[in-house]
């Protein structure tokens, strides 16, 4: 709030130029009426004319700041900047990933590509937390979102039921689960409940007792966990439960890698031009999956220009598009082709998923023995981040991160071997062994 | 590192990065430029474009503040300017980075080459869609001096071609129209060649390495980026080495400066050291 001086004209730009007469003056225009000394009631009609205008014509000086881009996702829960280059970015349904990516989740405009080694399929987890988060930003403005949403998910799939495989947000503990759903048939209104009304104020004294009734602490902690200014970007997913209801046309689009190269573009192009206001998460699962890709997608004219042709597009939108993709980096040899290293050019960002060998996953359990929680599943190698790397940074990191899926999240965590506690106590036996024999001639001690 | 002395780029033995003996005379020079997973070449095609504009590598080794608090006292060349021409990454990209080093946009030209390029291009005869790119590309002479040009090894693969017939149709053509052209590539498979050699490269293997021994031998300087060996370091990004190439400057004064530097890329900007 500032003060204006008297002899300042309201609504002129910056409000330098002053005008020192009422007299029809050169600088006089019917738009912006000077005010002198002397007010009258026309001058204040022409004051608040003034004010009036002033609002309108602030408007489009501001919006000249925020680019085309980012005014479509200005309010869209799933969007925040990156701490590292306040450049927009969007949650990819796993905390740890998002933090691991540098950006606290996937700047727009950028494609992520996760490779995995060996038989397993944890990439498949990743993918599908991607998937469902969009879908839950979708939904976050309520049942409007299913026609007028704010995110829309492509994905480049045969399987059909993609849909329905995608986990639900997960609610909280086994009890939680159970309150929540005696508290929901308490507030229904049924015969039963408005005859137990009588001995509610009863129970609310038992539940004072037990603490049970003091929602709002348990509510202040909770948004003090969260992120306050972004509530609904990131969410939790339980890998057991479904997404319900499951995604219908409108969140979702799958097309068919398996047709030809310009219509699997095209058809994506159309679903960029059918919504234009939403930002598009495209996944790419299984790429190269035989049973999805026909053999000749594995050879390098075929899928450069697919990917080429991806890229093109996601950089084309690159205000409101995301892509993710997988890949199984054990189908195809690194060492003496060129397909793997190709495909990773191909991507902005890029992560390498190792399970541990059978030796491995045995050591740690017996290590872990009291704490099943803690045992990892195997390694996460970074290969390039999104923007940083393009730049020049070098963050080729290996065996540095190690990853363990559960059933309420996927967890990514700085990796170190953890001390066999048994070896520890048989060496330390061994010592203590060898001291006493030593002490046999010393005077034990009293406790 | 941080107390460690930043050192100037040097190609060129008259202390320069790109000398102007090579744009004197009409004569035609390439200069090639690989790099690895891990350490993107950005940095250093901004630092070639900087130099063909401003004369030297202006905001190499500078802070990112203090680069743009001396870019109001340049004095642009009075040299052609520059083109860049990607297959890989966007105009946005190369604009948004020079535009943060306070190059000014009339000075160069980017091309971009990944924005549709396969939905104008799909399904086309290769040799069309190479002598469109090379009529396209040409025009520039006129205005440019310097052609860089950023991962074309993708053509490849994007039209089914053999690296020969690359070379024949677009570069050696463009070598003869530009005074310099800087070849950037990307070279993580060229040295995945396993140890076994009973082991069956690759029909795109060999192309890979065909395409790179051709470079190699018709460029005056090779500028090879990679990271350490020894993985991630928190205060050297990678190196940069700078060797001779097969093509012979010895019908100019100058010579490449053979040397090897250590570089650190940080928040948009890249110092430079010696090993």
């Amino acid at each position: 709030m500032s003060f204006r001086k008297r002899s300042e004209v309201l609504g002129a730009p910056g409000g330098s130029p002053r005008v020192l007469s009422r007299g029809a003056g050169p600088n006089r225009t019917p738009q912006q009426p000077p005010l002198a000394r002397g007010i009258t009631p026309r001058d204040v009609r022409s004051v608040t004319g003034g004010i009036s205008r002033l609002s309108v014509r602030n408007t489009p000086e501001l919006s000249p700041v925020v680019t085309k881009g980012l005014e479509l996702d200005a309010s869209h829960p799933g969007i925040r900047p990156s701490p590292a280059t306040s450049q927009p970015a969007t949650s990819t349904g796993c905390r740890d990933l998002d933090k691991t990516l540098g950006h606290m989740g996937l700047p727009i405009g950028q494609t992520l590509l996760i490779q995995e080694q060996g038989t397993t399929d944890f990439s498949s987890v990743l993918v599908k937390c991607f998937a469902a988060q969009g879908i839950v930003h979708n939904r976050v403005e309520g049942s409007n979102a299913f026609v007028h949403g704010n995110t829309h998910l492509v994905v480049l799939t045969l399987n059909q039921f993609f849909a329905k495989e995608l986990p639900g947000v997960y609610q909280g503990s086994r009890k939680d689960v159970k309150r929540s759903k005696v508290s929901l048939t308490e507030s229904k209104i049924t015969v039963q409940n408005t005859l137990e009304s009588g001995a509610a104020p009863k129970d609310l004294k038992i539940a004072w007792r037990y603490g049970l009734n003091d929602d709002s602490a348990k509510n202040s902690k909770r948004s003090e966990a969260d992120l306050d200014t972004y509530p609904n970007y990131s969410h939790a997913f339980d890998i057991t439960s479904r997404l319900v209801p499951a995604p219908t046309s409108a969140e979702l689009t799958l097309i068919s890698p398996n047709q030809p190269l310009d219509a699997v573009l095209s058809q994506l192009q159309t679903v960029f031009q059918r919504h234009d206001k939403k930002l598009i998460r495209v996944v790419v699962p299984n790429l190269l999956h035989p049973v999805m890709y026909s053999p000749e997608y594995s050879q390098l004219p075929v899928i450069v220009p697919l990917l080429h042709g991806i890229r093109s597009i996601i950089k084309k939108n690159s205000e409101r598009a995301v892509l993710i993709s997988t890949m199984s980096s054990d189908l195809y040899s690194k060492s003496g082709s060129q397909l793997v290293t190709s495909i990773e050019n191909m991507f902005d960002a890029a992560i390498d998923l190792e399970p541990f060998p059978q030796e491995m996953s045995q050591f740690l359990e017996r290590v872990y023995k009291s704490q099943p929680q803690k045992i990892q599943h195997g390694l996460v190698h970074l290969m390039k981040l999104p923007l940083l790397s393009d730049r020049g940074e070098m963050h080729v990191r290996r065996s540095e991160y190690a990853f363990r899926n559960g059933k309420k999240k996927f967890e990514i965590e700085a990796w170190g071997i953890p001390i066999d506690d048994s070896e520890v106590q048989e060496s330390k036996g061994g010592i203590e062994n060898s001291d006493s024999s030593k002490s046999q001639t010393t005077v034990s001690l009293d406790f | 590192m941080s107390m460690a002395q930043k050192q100037d780029l040097v190609i060129f033995s008259d202390h320069s990065v790109l000398s102007r003996e090579l744009f004197s005379k009409d004569l035609h020079h390439v200069l090639f430029v690989t790099h690895k997973l891990g350490t993107s070449p950005s940095w250093l095609i901004n630092a070639l474009v900087e130099t063909q504009v401003l004369g030297f590598p202006a905001t190499l080794n500078e802070s990112h503040a203090a680069a743009v608090n001396r870019a109001s006292n340049r004095k642009i060349t009075d040299s052609k300017c520059a083109t860049v021409a990607s297959f890989i990454h966007n105009r946005g990209f190369f604009t948004s980075a020079l535009k943060k080093l306070k190059v000014d946009a009339e000075c160069y030209n980017i091309i971009d080459y990944m924005t549709d390029f396969v939905l104008k291009n799909y399904g086309k005869p290769a040799s069309k869609v190479l002598s469109s790119l090379l009529e396209e590309l040409s025009n520039e002479s006129a205005t440019s001096e310097l052609l860089i040009l950023e991962q074309p090894e993708l053509l490849v693969h994007l039209l089914n071609i053999t690296s020969d017939q690359l070379h024949l149709e677009l570069i050696n053509p463009l070598i003869k129209k530009f005074p310099l052209l800087v070849v950037v590539s990307y070279t993580e498979a060229y040295e995945n060649v396993p140890s076994d050699s009973n082991e069956k490269l690759s029909s795109d293997m060999i192309e890979q390495i065909r395409f790179c021994n051709s470079c190699f031998f018709k460029s005056a300087a090779v500028l090879g980026l990679k990271p350490l060996a020894t993985g991630h370091a928190s205060d050297v990004s990678g190196t940069l080495t700078i060797t001779r190439g097969g093509a012979s400057l010895s019908h100019l004064a100058v010579h490449v400066v053979e040397n090897e530097y250590l570089f650190l890329t940080q928040k948009d900007t890249t110092k430079l050291f010696y090993r």
